[in-house]
């Protein structure tokens, strides 16, 4: 039987085309997450071993300078019943491995993910080949971090002990401008006295205003002295506070090294954090003004982790 | 007629009424939106300081949740900040928080005996030499140099902390250190001391809903009437403390009241109670991860079958013993 309708004519080629259009389609959608994915790139395999497995797992991301180059590919016990782990790597950023480079075990962020973090190696160093190993660094703990509070806590010492000292400069300073208060507010009072007796004793006056001026002379001058020893104290109390700063900064940006080892990326993801809240912050903050919600508000402050007595 | 006008007259009032009614209502939104305008701002802090004492949140939740790293990590940047604006007081409390995370860790020092090593005691004599603190905060950096002494049972240093702790500020933590008092006097075997103290420390605690810390005065209590054979009186005490830890969901005080209850059996000669009460702990502290506590569950675990002639299990649970601690060490 022939088919008469118009529209039924060709169908099976309209149809055949369909599906290989769709089949194009899936192929090719394949194929891009497959490149997307690194299914296609040359790959070759490095590993190093570990004393435990804990933190690892198979797929984890393998990063050099933060950029995604490879995933552990295997783990698997030793005769030493040591972890060996395989990193698959792509072929491409072998250049950058080479046999002074370093694998940590690290984390994105204190909450992140965990991820190895591969050092670049140097250039005079030969590279890694397919089946190489490659040095493992264990990556910064508690311990690690706490080394870091011994130059604080000693800073700090200083600065307060040097506060706290009777003997010390500050203290002794405070002691001079006491009297030189002092010595004013007894000037105050002769002149006070002066001014009364102004009307009945000109004669008076005079004198007791020569008397006075020359209170006040000996006031300034004492003054200027004491003016002169404060700028001698006070300049060796603020080359230390310089110094301390210093020293400071520079603790400050060990810690910042050091957090920043243990947690890469903890000030980007506090940064993003706080842009992401800060509308909603902002908003909060003007609502905890509003009376009466600022009556029900407690002012922040830091807490007191309060010790157990039974611990 | 006289009836329309009745009607015209209640409609008025009604009116009248209504319109009286709002406007005292009206009134009354303006006289409180004058009182609330006019009324004493709250004190702002800066944007530093709050962050200060963002990370101290941050890091007081981190050690909630036994995140030690973090929770340091956090202290110190909250140190950081607090020191940058020179604020005494929060540099003292992230202080007193860190020597709190170190006795936490079971040590004073994070480092050992290293020269390195920063320990509890450094931190709590700074913040209690810092000028410009509070009396509250001097009090519990003198209660934590106290628990420091004790641990290392240095007890008549800890005693002269605890009684500096107490003449500094009293408030809602008094309790706490009563118990102090009464476990250094239970170290130093003084227990009708330690007795009255505890007692002291459980009413206070109970007044001032310190539930945590009323449960460590019960346990106290149950541990001097058990080291002066009253055992019924000791175990009705632990029954009531360990009701509270689960209360509060404290893992390491459950753990730590069963294995009183199992010391109490073992030494009635219960030696089955005993090894059930011990077993009991150790689950509680190997699913909360608390290796150093189940490890000594299964010590006590091991003395109790050695002590019913069990030799075999008493051997195997050493075994298990040593073998969880060689993981550790890993």
């Amino acid at each position: 039987m022939k088919e008469t309708d118009p529209r039924f004519a060709r169908l099976t080629g309209k149809v055949g085309l369909f599906f290989i259009i769709a089949a194009a389609g899936i192929i090719a959608t394949v194929v891009s997450i497959g490149i997307e994915r690194g299914i296609f790139t040359a790959k070759y395999r490095i590993n190093f071993t570990v004393d435990k497995g804990t933190g690892f797992f198979e797929g984890m991301p393998v990063k050099l300078s933060g950029f995604k180059i490879g995933k552990i590919d295997s783990m698997s016990l030793d005769e030493h019943a040591k972890v060996k782990i395989t990193l698959l790597i792509n072929k491409k950023y072998s250049k950058w491995i080479r046999q002074d480079s370093k694998a940590t075990l690290t984390k994105e962020g204190f909450i992140g993910e965990g991820v190895i973090d591969i050092t670049v190696g140097s250039t005079n160093k030969p590279l890694i080949g397919d089946g190489g190993v490659i040095q493992n660094e264990k990556a910064r703990g508690l311990d690690e971090i706490a080394e870091e509070m011994r130059p604080v806590i000693g800073e700090i010492r200083d600065i307060i002990s040097y506060v706290n000292d009777p003997k010390g400069d500050i203290k002794q300073t405070l002691t001079n401008l006491k009297t030189l208060s002092s010595g004013l507010n007894a000037t105050k009072e002769n002149t006070d006295k002066l001014l009364k007796n102004a009307d009945t004793n000109i004669s008076g006056v005079s004198s007791n205003v020569s008397k006075t001026l020359k209170n006040v002379d000996s006031l300034v001058s004492n003054v200027d002295k004491t003016v002169s020893s404060m700028n001698d104290k006070i300049n060796p109390v603020i080359d230390k506070l310089n110094r301390t700063m210093d020293n400071a900064e520079k603790t400050t940006a060990n810690l910042k090294d050091a957090v920043g080892k243990s947690a890469p990326k903890l000030p980007p993801l506090l940064n993003k954090g706080e842009d992401a809240l800060s509308d909603t912050s902002e908003v909060v903050k003007s609502l905890k003004q509003i009376w009466p919600i600022r009556l029900f508000i407690e002012k922040p402050k830091d807490s007191l982790t309060h010790g157990d007595s039974y611990e | 007629m006289n009836k329309s006008k009745q009607y015209i007259v209640d409609n008025i009032q009604g009116k009248i009424k209504n319109k009286f009614f709002i406007f005292c209502l009206l009134l009354a939104v303006y006289c409180l939106l004058l009182i609330g305008c006019g009324g004493a701002q709250t004190q702002t802090l800066s944007a530093v300081n709050l962050r200060a004492i963002e990370y101290n949140q941050n890091a007081a939740k981190a050690m909630e949740k036994g995140d030690y790293e973090k929770a340091l990590a956090y202290y110190m940047e909250a140190l950081r900040v607090n020191r940058s604006i020179e604020n005494t007081e929060g540099i003292a409390v992230n202080l007193i928080n860190m020597a709190v995370l170190y006795q936490k860790k079971g040590k004073t020092s994070l480092l050992g005996e290293s020269p390195k090593a920063t320990n509890a005691h450094e931190f709590i004599d700074i913040a209690f030499s810092m000028p410009d603190i509070s009396n509250e905060i001097k009090s519990d950096a003198a209660y934590e140099k106290a628990r420091i002494y004790l641990k290392e049972k240095n007890t008549a240093k800890a005693k002269e902390w605890v009684d500096k702790s107490l003449s500094l500020n009293k408030g809602l933590n008094e309790g706490s250190r009563w118990n102090l008092v009464g476990r250094i006097a239970l170290a130093e075997g003084k227990h009708e001391e330690a007795l009255t103290t505890a007692n002291t420390a459980l009413k206070l605690n109970m007044e001032n809903k310190q539930r945590a810390e009323e449960s460590n005065s019960l346990r106290l209590m149950a541990e001097i009437n058990a080291q002066k054979g009253l055992y019924s009186e000791s175990r009705e005490l632990y029954k009531k403390s360990l009701e509270i830890d689960k209360e509060l969901g404290d893992s390491k005080k459950i753990a730590m009241t069963l294995r009183g209850i199992g010391m109490l059996s073992l030494k009635q000669g219960h030696f089955q109670d005993a090894v059930i009460f011990y077993m009991r702990a150790y689950d509680v502290s190997s699913n909360v991860g608390d290796t150093e506590e189940a490890s000594e569950a299964l010590n006590s675990m091991s003395d109790a079958y050695r002590k019913s002639g069990n030799e075999k299990k008493a051997e195997e649970m050493m075994k298990k013993k040593a073998d969880m601690e060689k993981e550790k060490k890993k």
